[in-house]
């Protein structure tokens, strides 16, 4: 199955459950959780189906396009579910099933990985899941988000899509993925692997991402303060990507590194609360 | 007499959970049925079954009810309980009522705080299904597990989400319900093998295996592990000699309902990456059985089990050699990235990891572990050294904490160290220089492997020491089970290299190197610090010597004089078993306690000189002479460490003038100073043993051992 066809067969089987196909979103982010079509949404306690494909960023696994398997760009589908479903792995079961890949003949394994996002001060319990030893989901109950303590329950879906079509294609390098028939993944994406990673490693200029990332978190803060979390949370995810960058560069010690990622920490938290306000509010 | 069966049908239950939770679930139901008084077959009878999706528990011979019981219910007291006639007041009235018993059934008990009104009544006892429907949740939800989830309602936390009950007494079900999941009778098989339900007439525990295993699931944990066990072996023995990892064999056991195992393959050219890598990526990351030769040498194959049959072992097997080659694609780029830089560039960036808030960076420490491991090289012997332990010792130091920025390290963890120590050999560092840092994190738990090289031993003892003394500075001590900077572990692996090596010094020496070195960064006493870092260490000696079934006593007589030197108090140990087992032990112990009980000596402080002018009777002239003859031949043994000969002459030549003086000297006179003098003369006869050895005082000798002798009697001659 091709890499597009993947996609779409995936938005139809979770367009038929009752999700909203929600579309990427259009900051950088490290992976699909931080789209607010999940962060925002896991808060509070109405119901809430989507399903979306989230181009993720993690400018520290660029290798150049040298590695077969790994990219600091790559693209995730991510499902979330509010409340978790009582049938919810054997609906996830299906929508491989639904991509192909029969389930009798390969090795289905649910492994112990439970989640944390230490920026997003998120955590989650759950399995990584394999197929014939290859991780191709995150299968994660969110336990708590922005600091908050969730109910009703959340379940998200992460697939790692490359690796789907991995496995479903036979090939061993991600650039051989046929992403349409006659193209291939690496046409699109070989380039810019070796660009980014040129500049993700090599290029980029710390002191704007520092000077950025002090601002956006200014902006940020002033967003929240004045009730504007959704707002707020966009200048989050600038501050998120500017770190990651900087974290790549190496630009930022072991010891300051935590401080970074407390300080973002603290804006998801304030982000959560405020949103969680504003919703009773409306609900009140 | 009905059995009981319960499985509790889970999502995936993360493997390391599964053991303490059948253990709990064994013990609670015991207590369960114990003290619901349900009598059942017994302890012995419980069987506990597992896989990642259900946790079993079968039960035999339970009876129908709850045995009958005749409760005492307390009413109104006996002053309050009659009127002035005699007869029953209100207050008792209304007891009988609400008990819902005769007047005359009430007798009269006498307690501490007077007399009271009670009756007798019976309590028939519910069935045993009721009780069972009334406290079976409480039991499973109450099962600890290292992190509890929820996923539908506050009230309700488990390892993973309960999704099917079965409950069986017998051929009825127990009726109770755990998050909206009803107990039953139908338990699920293999979930891809063969899915669907299956029902249970009653709680067989044959039959129930027996269903189950016909859908795939081998229930049974053991035997799960016997055949996965002798699939591997039959693998692993046509390439070598076929030894199974246990503690592997025991996680991937509960990774899988059915034991299916397969032999895979991976490109030779790998082989060339340091063995280490290797293991790590497969038994460490994807769980597989690394497959060795009969040289022991790594082939390029493996064994990984997996949940299917032997039908669709072909298939599996692709995904997992190309999963393997994918990670071991990634540690190849790391070992030629991560060999390309200087050790000494990593190291330089260390100033950028903090250690310890208070200590300064990962780079500070590596310099007070050069100095510390020079210091420590010193005291090492190491029969036919010829090497430069001085000058190694310092790069060793230096260099050893290099690798945690390292890719390989910052992607293997566990590897730190050992890549250390292979980046150093790859940069052609002195051989001494690359084995210390490969070896200073050993060893990594009790039963790990123990530095061997001179400046191995060195360079662990002073990671070892500088964490301790760092810690215990900044008074980050352990409190109970909780230990966040593994004091404990560094502790223990201290007195494995004291005892490996027999290091025969004290411990506070080496505590006062570590702390010498942040004295300055940190404001601390000394000497309360020392202490406290000695004490801890010699803890950890004391729990081990009483959990490997030493006496506590016995210990405690060795660690009386205060020596900080472990492998010397061990000596003492075995020596004091020795002595006690001898013919004169019971009078060696009698001449210790006589004399600490009245001279009361302090083992650091020197006793006063004695006055001989002061002598007035023989018996206290022959002891104190006695001692003159004989203390500088028995010091000479102690100081050789030959404890038991030294016990041997000691009793030989005091316990009998010792006797005579109990016996005939009064040591407590008006004259001050005689009495003083005769307290030193018996001070200086106990602190010649306690000091040296044991305080034998508190040690118990069995009645009919103690020395038999008359009060009254003469000095001999």
């Amino acid at each position: 199955m091709t890499f597009q066809d993947i996609i779409l067969r995936l938005q139809k089987f979770w367009s038929d459950y009752g999700c909203v196909i929600v579309q990427p979103y259009d900051i950088e982010v490290g992976a699909g959780t931080f789209n607010p079509a999940t962060f925002l949404r896991v808060l509070g306690p109405e119901p809430w189906k989507a399903a979306y494909v989230e181009p993720s960023r993690r400018p520290t696994d660029g290798r150049y396009g040298a590695n077969p398997n790994r990219l600091q760009h790559f693209y995730q589908f991510q499902v979330a579910i509010k409340p978790a479903p009582v049938h919810a792995q054997q609906v996830y079961l299906d929508s491989i099933a639904a991509l192909g890949i029969d389930l009798v003949a390969h090795d289905v394994r649910f492994i112990e990985d439970d989640w944390e996002s230490p920026t997003l001060g998120a955590t989650g319990l759950g399995w990584e899941v394999q197929l014939d030893g290859m991780e191709i989901s995150q299968f994660t109950y969110f336990q708590q988000f922005g600091g908050v303590d969730l109910m009703p329950i959340t379940l998200e879906l992460t697939y790692g899509l490359e690796r789907l079509a991995m496995f479903s294609q036979g090939v061993a390098s991600v650039f051989d993925i046929e992403w349409t028939q006659g193209v291939p993944y690496g046409a699109y994406h070989h380039e810019t692997e070796v660009q980014f990673s040129k500049y993700n490693f090599e290029v980029a200029d710390t002191d704007m991402l520092f000077q950025l990332f002090d601002q956006y978190e200014a902006e940020s803060k002033r967003l929240i303060e004045m009730d504007l979390p959704r707002p707020g949370y966009d200048y989050l995810l600038k501050c998120s990507h500017a770190f990651n960058l900087l974290d790549a560069r190496e630009a930022i010690s072991v010891s300051q590194r935590a401080r970074y990622i407390g300080r973002v920490r603290a804006l998801a938290r304030a982000v959560a609360k405020t949103h969680l306000k504003l919703q009773e509010a409306t609900d009140a | 007499m009905p059995d009981l069966l319960l499985e509790i049908g889970a999502e995936e239950i993360p493997a390391g959970y599964i053991p303490p939770a059948l253990e709990a679930l064994a013990v609670g139901m015991d207590q369960l049925l114990t003290g619901a008084r349900i009598g059942y077959d017994g302890v012995e009878s419980l069987r506990v079954l597992a896989t990642p999706r259900r946790l079993t528990l079968f039960a035999s011979g339970l009876i129908a009810a709850q045995e009958p019981i005749t409760v005492e219910v307390s009413g109104p007291s006996k002053k309050v309980a009659y009127d002035d006639q005699g007869k029953p007041a209100k207050p008792l009235i209304g007891f009988c009522r609400s008990q819902d018993v005769a007047l005359d059934a009430v007798r009269i008990k006498q307690t501490p705080k007077g007399d009271y009104c009670v009756v007798d009544k019976a309590d028939p006892g519910r069935k045993t299904v009721e009780v069972l429907a009334e406290q079976l949740p409480g039991l499973i939800t109450g099962l600890p597990f290292p992190k509890s989830m929820y996923w539908t309602e506050r009230a309700l936390t488990f390892a993973r989400p309960i999704r099917n009950l079965v409950a069986l007494l017998g051929e009825k079900f127990v009726p109770f319900e755990i998050g909206g999941v009803a107990a039953g009778r139908e338990t699920e098989g293999h979930p891809f093998l063969a899915p669907g339900r299956i029902e249970l007439k009653d709680a067989d525990l044959e039959t129930y295996k027996k269903k189950l295993e016909k859908a795939y699931v081998l229930v049974d944990l053991e035997a799960r592990r016997d055949q996965l066990q002798q699939k591997i072996e039959k693998l692993l023995s046509k390439h070598g000699k076929g030894e199974v990892d246990n503690d592997l064999l025991d996680q991937v056991t509960l990774l899988v309902e059915w034991p299916g195992v397969l032999e895979g393959e991976f490109d030779k050219a790998f082989l060339d990456l340091p063995e280490e890598i290797l293991i790590e990526s497969m038994r460490y990351h994807q769980r597989f059985f690394p497959v060795r030769d009969a040289g022991d040498k790594l082939v390029n194959r493996f064994v990984a089990v997996h949940n299917r049959t032997d039908k669709q072992a072909k298939a599996i097997r692709g995904g997992c050699e190309r999963v393997l080659t994918a990670r071991l694609d990634d540690a190849r780029f790391f070992w030629d990235h991560d060999r390309k830089v200087p050790l000494e560039e990593f190291a330089g960036r260390l100033s950028g990891i903090e250690y310890l808030q208070g200590l300064g960076s990962v780079a500070d420490k590596s310099i007070r572990l050069a100095t510390l491991c020079q210091t420590f090289s010193r005291h090492v012997p190491a029969p036919g050294y010829k090497g430069d332990a001085e000058k190694h010792a310092t790069e060793a130091g230096g260099l050893c904490k290099a690798d945690l920025l390292t890719e390989m390290v910052g992607e293997f963890p566990r590897l730190q160290g050992i890549m250390g120590g292979f980046y150093a050999l790859e940069q052609k560092k002195n051989p001494e220089v690359v084995l210390a840092i490969a070896e200073h994190y050993l060893p990594r738990n009790p039963t790990d492997a123990l530095p061997k090289t001179k400046l191995g031993v060195a360079l662990s003892l002073a990671d070892k020491f500088d964490h301790l003394a760092g810690c215990f500075a900044l008074s980050l001590k352990p409190t109970g089970s909780s230990d966040p900077f593994a004091l404990r572990r560094a502790a223990m692996g201290i007195l494995r290299i004291f005892r490996a090596q027999q290091l025969d010094i004290g411990l506070g020496q080496w505590a006062v190197e570590a702390l010498e070195q942040i004295r300055g960064q940190v404001d601390f006493d000394l000497e309360a610090v020392r202490s406290a870092v000695v004490g801890f260490v010699l803890d950890r000696l004391e729990e081990q010597y009483i959990r490997d079934g030493g006496d506590r006593d016995l210990f405690a007589a060795c660690r009386f004089n205060r020596s900080d030197n472990p492998t010397d108090l061990e000596t003492r140990i075995t020596a004091l078993k020795e002595v006690t087992g001898k013919p004169n032990w019971p009078s060696l112990q009698e001449l210790a306690e006589r004399t600490f009980n009245i001279a009361k000596p302090i083992v650091h402080e020197e006793p006063s000189s004695v006055d001989e002018s002061l002598l007035e009777v023989d018996e206290e002239r022959a002891v104190w002479r006695t001692y003159r003859e004989c203390h500088e031949s028995v010091q000479k043994l102690f100081d050789e460490q030959r404890y038991a000969e030294a016990a041997e002459a000691y009793e030989a030549a005091l316990a009998e003038p010792v006797h005579w003086f109990f016996d005939k000297v009064f040591v407590n006179v008006e004259d001050e100073r005689v009495r003083a003098n005769r307290v030193s003369i018996l001070k200086h006869v106990n602190l010649l043993f306690t000091r040296n050895f044991a305080n034998l005082a508190a040690l118990h000798v069995p009645e009919e051992l103690k020395p038999q002798r008359g009060r009254k009697g003469s000095a001999p001659g």
